[in-house]
């Protein structure tokens, strides 16, 4: 197969986000009511949820990739795996930065040793180390045995993560309330909410088209020098 | 009255659209380099 070809989907995506992630900025500043006490900076939230959805759904597909390579022994699971956890640590970064940027104005602090972002921080960091593991691994069997190990114990801390709001006692506000949990829960409004799950397709769409194009670059590494990758 | 966060705002999107694009340009150079490197003779 030539991986130099793109493949005819993956342009019609590159088209898509080209054009949905602009659209998305202009619905969320431009089509969204301010919120009442924080102002314009909560319109943040909207990526700010998405990014950490996309980077969480990032880490679990990294986990059940790496479990179907530890299966079958096919490189491409550990493509796809690696692809997904590079892509999943962008957003993951994107998340943190966005929510201390908001938590600024409105705790009056960039950082505060919160559950939810205690947590959110300790599963960045597992992630990180990913790479650092793998990077001092020599063979590409052993890189991608040892890496699928890792990706699969590294998932714990993503429900980790996600209940830490429900779970203990916090200020980060419950987004998808169900009842539970300490934390302040948003009361948002129709438009608000066409606003959220807007951002969230889009992230989605964003995060095939990224963890695709990372894809074919570990499949074009693994090509032109197959004994190092 | 909303509290005054446009600022904040800003450089919210900022950071969020700046991290994507440094990331998907970091995509782009690694996959030149990599083809680039795919079409050279071997020795």
């Amino acid at each position: 197969m030539n991986v130099l070809k793109k493949p005819i989907l993956l342009v019609i995506l590159d088209i898509l986000t080209l054009v949905l992630v602009p659209a998305a900025v202009v619905l969320v500043v431009f089509f969204t009511p301010v919120e009442a006490v924080m102002g314009p900076v909560q319109k943040v939230f909207y990526f700010h949820v998405s990014a950490a959805w996309a980077g969480m759904l990032c880490f679990i597909i990294g986990a059940v990739t790496g479990g179907a390579y530890l299966l079958t022994r096919r490189l491409h699971w550990d493509w796809l795996s690696t692809s997904s956890i590079e892509v999943g640590l962008v957003f993951a970064l994107i998340a943190i930065l966005s929510g201390m940027i908001w938590a600024r104005p409105i705790w009056n602090t960039w950082w505060v040793w919160d559950p939810r972002l205690t947590t959110t921080a300790i599963m960045t960091l597992v992630y990180l180390a990913y790479f650092i593991l793998r990077s001092g691994l020599n063979t590409q069997e052993t890189r991608a045995r040892l890496g699928a190990v890792y990706a699969i114990v590294a998932v714990l801390t993503v429900p980790l993560t996600f209940f830490s709001i429900r779970l203990f006692r916090t200020i980060h506000p419950v987004v998808i309330a169900t009842g539970g949990g300490d934390g302040p829960a948003f009361n948002m409004s129709p438009r608000m909410l066409t606003a959220l799950f807007a951002s969230l397709f889009v992230f989605t769409l964003m995060l095939i088209d990224l963890v695709w194009h990372r894809y074919r670059l570990a499949q074009l590494q693994y090509e032109t020098s197959p004994e190092v990758n | 009255m909303p509290a005054n966060t446009l600022n904040e705002m800003i450089l919210g999107f900022a950071v969020i659209l700046g991290t994507l694009i440094a990331y998907t340009l970091s995509l782009i150079i690694r996959t030149k380099a990599t083809k680039k490197k795919k079409n050279e003779p071997r020795q």
